[in-house]
């Protein structure tokens, strides 16, 4: 037995319908972020990875916090290595939106795992791990908007610099130090204990060389 | 009972922070490399490292500027630990040898020459994690650092602290390696971690003993009963003439350079004649006493 053909909202008019409201309620209650390509610069196929990639593309729109999840209530874990921010979000745009900014210079129809976005409020920058469409799961037709599912961004000296419409400045071709300064990360965030290790062992040993370690 | 531990008996060798601080060390200047498909860019990035355990107040960089919600983590990274220590009896040995120093101090007149009695040898098991975001990354690290301890890398640490100025060798292998990687949560950030644990053949040593050079050795022989001196010498002069009282013939002893080795560090001959009235009897057989 068919619904009735009278609420059958999967036509066209409905569905552009829905997607304005959608793009105006995100307009409403949204803020703006930068969201930033990712260009892989060496990419390996089978290891499935670019371990070289530039973020220099970056395209403002607007999107909904959609959540904010802090793990055991903190997002915050201690170890070995020092502070490791665990914290996800979820971000929706509207797909009117997104291709209205994005296809103005790129070919990109969706939004992309592996891509960034900048969230200027919270300075902070995400990466999105997983895109999945509207929550209603396309009840009318079409998919209205993405939802991206974003992790704080895990940094390895990639190339993140903008001339363009952000906060970032351009601070020269050396990744490490263009990123520290964007974010506004001191150099000793690394946490680089090595000076310590080397005038330790400097007192000690009597044919080692520390700044030397594997005699190259 | 003599007490076994106490103000008066206290003393720090500081074997373990030297080991903490060598083993960093070894670590201390790997790099990766990333060079883009059209050979156009090459970025060679330092892995940093730290000792992995402490305070967060010390460990963390607490600095106004510092915001640790911008990002979850700086990758590639390595961190270790101690994580364990055993003993070793393979390389037991006497445990009544000693470890002199080399050489001697001179405080208020007097030289010292100090010692400890042998070392007890433990192994410390150390783990290093590493931390890539991607595999190559993390592939560059550990093949720069396999072949390195093949099969172990020998260290020589030269003492300094502990009074002794001994030198030892202390060797490093690799003992397993583990690999871990997260890629299969979507809900996480990357995240490739190995953890290589290693084994350091170590020492424990024991308090340092104050002891003193020779100077003068007072050599007694023939009638035991009626001792005459023969020499009195400087441990520095190693040949000693000696006559027979009943033959009269004199005799170069080959040399007491063996007196230098502290067995008779407390050995004043002439103390002891002193106080007990009876000379000590003692064979002409120095060097095996």
């Amino acid at each position: 037995m068919a619904i009735n053909i009278m609420s059958d909202f999967r036509n066209k008019n409905e569905q552009n319908l829905v997607s304005d409201l959608i793009k105006e309620a995100i307009e409403q209650r949204g803020t703006d972020i930068h969201y930033i390509l990712r260009t892989q610069l060496n990419t390996d196929y089978i290891l499935g990875e670019s371990s070289m990639s530039d973020f220099t593309d970056f395209f403002l729109m607007p999107m909904y916090l959609e959540s904010m999840e802090h793990y055991d209530n903190s997002g915050m874990v201690w170890d070995g290595f020092g502070r490791n921010n665990m914290d996800a979000a979820t971000f929706e745009v509207s797909t009117i939106t997104f291709q209205n900014v994005m296809s103005q210079n790129t070919d990109l129809t969706r939004p992309r795992e592996g891509d960034l976005i900048y969230l200027p409020f919270a300075d902070s920058l995400w990466e999105i791990t997983l895109v999945k469409t509207d929550q209603k799961y396309k009840q009318t037709g079409i998919n209205h908007s993405w939802r991206l599912i974003c992790k704080l961004f895990s940094y390895s000296h990639e190339n993140i610099e903008s001339n363009t419409e952000t906060d970032f400045n351009s601070l020269g071709t050396q990744a490490t130090i263009g990123i520290l300064n964007s974010l506004g990360l001191a150099p000793d965030s690394l946490m680089d204990e090595t000076e310590l290790f080397k005038s330790e062992t400097a007192q000690t040993t009597a044919d080692f060389d520390p700044n030397n370690p594997f005699n190259y | 009972m003599t007490p076994l531990f106490g103000l008066d008996n206290f003393y720090n060798n500081g074997a373990i922070k030297k080991y903490i601080g060598v083993f960093g060390s070894i670590f201390s200047d790997i790099y990766i490399q990333r060079v883009s498909q059209d050979s156009t860019r090459t970025d060679a990035i330092k892995v940093p490292i730290k000792y992995g355990n402490g305070n967060m107040y010390v460990k963390s960089d607490q600095g106004e500027e510092v915001d640790y919600t911008k990002i979850s983590r700086i990758l590639p990274a390595m961190s270790f630990e101690l994580e364990n220590v055993y003993y070793d009896k393979s390389r037991k040995t006497n445990q009544f040898n000693t470890i002199s120093q080399t050489g001697y101090t001179t405080t208020n007149g007097v030289n010292n020459r100090n010692y400890q009695y042998n070392r007890l040898p433990y192994n410390f098991i150390f783990g290093l994690k590493i931390r890539t975001k991607n595999l190559d990354d993390m592939f560059q690290i550990v093949e720069q650092i396999i072949p390195t301890f093949d099969s172990n890398l020998v260290i020589t640490l030269e003492d300094t602290v502990n009074q002794v100025n001994s030198n030892q060798e202390i060797s490093i292998t690799i003992n397993e390696i583990k690999m871990d990687d997260d890629y299969q949560d979507e809900m996480k950030s990357r995240l490739i971690e190995w953890l290589i644990t290693f084994e350091l053949k170590g020492f424990f040593y024991k308090k340092t003993i104050t002891g003193f050079t020779i100077n003068t050795a007072n050599l007694y022989f023939g009638d035991i009963d009626n001792p005459p001196v023969i020499t009195n010498t400087s441990v520095p002069d190693i040949s000693i003439t000696t006559q027979d009282p009943i033959t009269g013939k004199q005799e170069i002893l080959p040399s007491i350079a063996t007196l230098e080795q502290g067995l008779f560090a407390s050995a004043d001959l002439k103390n002891i004649e002193a106080i007990t009235g009876t000379a000590p009897k003692i064979r002409p057989t120095l060097g095996t006493q």
